[in-house]
């Protein structure tokens, strides 16, 4: 049983404008210890995706369907509200971009994390402590003793996101779905970030999602990736084939336009325009207006993923033919 | 060749009250932001200046706009020395250098239209009737690709690269020689990114821009500036051209920031192994004291014509 399997998802918001698209029609799965980077520009679908299985969307404003969304076997379309905390909190961890906004700065480091863990086992209070402790030196914490006493403001970035990880794991979740975990970090502390979610990915054998839209971030973390635009599934394949062997021209510019791959001054390949607007998405592919390839087909007709081989799927008219 | 821009010297302390109870016994502990930073941007190219939060890289560029003032140093631009001028005094010179910073979205007035965010500053300078200045707008406007119906909306309209291309046509606007980007890139789409890099790329060409490119990413700038200045602590470590400094870094700081560039290709992932500030301390290169000739900055060796780095003097040893 996949740990998490998404199966023909669409999330729409209601706005005063109109309906926004968000999400369109998204498959995927993860099978327990395996690692997904779902990568995509502001807008894309892929937080909503992930926030969409979890059910933390507002329910008066997003409007979730799908044919299947389950977390650990656990039907999320149909699991009663009470419910909901408690499977989240067994099986799934989030990490966010910004870790100060997940802090509470009345607090010190220490209560919030013995908070979680009185939360979800029965422990005494100087038991949680420990664990706290020794789960601060597993995320390599530096002086763990001096961050425990400390408020949230007295840490740096680099810190609050190290404190962010040992809350998330703090638990055993079966999976941690880390968003942009990087993004407002230093380049050297982003560096140290990713190795350390890779090492404690191998060591707990737990899952992982990593959202984001750098591909810097996936080519270092994981295994499989997804490759959204407009709300739609582009591309879904192998990191490895991904770099190799990009097929959607999407993946193929993403990876173009990235800086500083070769020597020398010179202009990036740019990829020219915007994304599309999701109050209106366009009836045909999503990429159209951006893409070199496209011709008078690609504007009416909505490409669906094919398969090229075991690991690979592209949603593209001009690939098939 | 000229120089656009130089800044000679500059220093920047900010003291913090440390001890004491309250107004009495308490004592200002200074802390030196940035430290003897000297650097040039010779007309028509791009230097980059790389280091990472609170290295002192941000504060430079404010003191060089005299945003903020300096504790020492010079600022000269176009060969006038701009450190000591009133407001008054500076004001024709502020046309000549002109600033944009990475959060577009609060440098933008959202009350303002996009023409009339860019024909501001002929206002500020009482430049031009407003026909013109609308006219002129719409060329500028024109000149970041935003043309036609971009004109009239508001910011809030707009996505985060083309707020972007706002701010910089209304750095444009009173044809600057000298343009400070702070961290233009880093809150935009790795596609958007691309198109604000190659835009900077066109103005330099074609306008003749010299720009000072501030960025925490050494992939960024590589294909953009023609010069890279690392700052750490406040105090230049190195500073060579571009590829120099991609093929050759000697200081322990510029390799850490190398190192920490990802590697885009999963096949050669590695584990990586992390310089602490102990560390960098510790490997700083020491070297005869023949290269150190630096006259503006003593603490600085040239390793190779136009290569500068942070080193130790070594008495008697050959090179």
């Amino acid at each position: 049983m996949p740990l998490v399997e998404i199966e023909n998802l669409s999330v729409s918001f209601s706005s005063p404008d109109g309906q926004v698209q968000a999400v369109r029609d998204v498959s995927l799965t993860l099978e327990h210890g395996q690692s997904l980077g779902i990568v995509g520009e502001s807008g894309s679908g892929k937080s909503v995706s992930l926030m969409a299985l979890l059910r933390l969307l507002p329910t008066q404003s997003a409007t979730v369907r799908a044919t299947k969304l389950r977390l650990d076997g656990v039907d999320m379309l149909t699991c009663p509200k009470n419910e909901l905390a408690g499977v989240r909190g067994k099986v799934a961890s989030l990490i966010f971009q910004d870790p100060m906004a997940s802090f509470d700065p009345l607090f010190k480091i220490a209560d919030q994390l013995t908070e979680t863990v009185l939360a979800h086992f029965d422990v005494s209070k100087s038991e949680a402590e420990q664990r706290v402790l020794s789960m601060l030196n597993r995320v390599e914490m530096p002086d763990p003793n001096r961050v425990m006493s400390s408020y949230p403001h007295q840490l740096s970035g680099g810190m609050l996101q190290r404190a962010m990880i040992a809350m998330a794991l703090i638990c055993e979740p079966k999976i941690l779905i880390a968003d942009e975990p990087t993004t407002a970090l230093d380049v050297t502390v982003q560096a140290q970030i990713l190795q350390l979610i890779g090492d404690l990915q191998q060591e707990t054998g737990m899952g992982l999602i990593m959202i984001t839209h750098d591909l810097g971030v996936v080519a270092e973390t994981v295994n499989d990736i997804v490759v959204m635009y407009g709300g739609k599934v582009m591309e879904q394949t192998t990191v490895f084939d991904l770099f190799e062997a990009p097929r959607h021209p999407y993946a193929q510019a993403l990876l173009a336009s990235i800086p500083g791959q070769v020597a020398g001054k010179r202009k990036l390949r740019e990829i020219p325009g915007q994304a599309p607007n999701p109050l209106a998405p366009p009836a045909g592919c999503p990429f159209h207006f951006r893409c070199e390839k496209a011709d008078a087909k690609c504007v009416e007709q909505m490409p669906v993923l094919q398969r090229f081989g075991p690991n690979h799927a592209t949603a593209c008219l001009k690939v098939m033919s | 060749m000229n120089n656009a821009l130089e800044l000679r010297g500059l220093n920047k302390s900010f003291y913090k009250k440390q001890g004491g109870l309250g107004l009495f016994g308490s004592n200002l502990v200074e802390h030196r932001a940035v430290d003897d930073v000297s650097i040039k941007i010779p007309e028509r190219k791009i230097v980059g200046l790389v280091g990472e939060s609170g290295s002192g890289k941000s504060t430079v560029g404010l003191m060089a706009m005299r945003l903020l003032e300096p504790s020492d140093g010079a600022i000269i631009l176009n060969g006038t020395d701009i450190t000591k001028l009133s407001s008054d005094e500076l004001k024709p010179h502020r046309a000549q250098m002109q600033i944009i910073f990475q959060d577009s979205y609060s440098s933008l007035n959202p009350m303002m239209t996009l023409w009339e965010i860019v024909a501001e500053p002929f206002v500020i300078h009482k430049m031009h009737d407003t026909k013109t200045r609308r006219a002129k707008a719409n060329e500028l406007l024109e000149i970041v690709g935003l043309g036609g119906m971009f004109a009239n909306r508001y910011p809030h309209e707009l996505s985060g690269g083309q707020r972007q291309r706002v701010s910089i046509a209304h750095a444009l606007a009173l044809k600057p020689k000298v343009l400070i980007a702070d961290e233009p890139t880093s809150a935009l789409d790795v596609s958007v990114k691309a198109q604000v890099i190659n835009l900077l790329h066109d103005l330099s060409d074609e306008m003749g821009l010299s720009i000072l490119f501030i960025s925490h990413e050494l992939s960024v700038v590589r294909s953009l500036v023609d010069e890279i200045v690392v700052m750490h602590r406040g105090r230049i470590v190195e500073h060579a051209e571009t590829e120099q400094i991609f093929q050759n870094a000697q200081h322990p700081y510029t390799q850490s920031l190398l190192d920490s560039i990802p590697v885009l290709n999963p096949k050669l992932r590695k584990r990586r192994s992390f310089r602490s500030q102990e560390d960098i301390a510790a490997e700083i290169p020491k070297l005869p004291l023949a290269q150190f000739t630096s006259q503006s900055n003593p603490k600085m060796a040239q390793i190779a014509h136009g290569h500068l780095v942070e080193a130790i003097p070594m008495e008697g040893a050959s090179s």
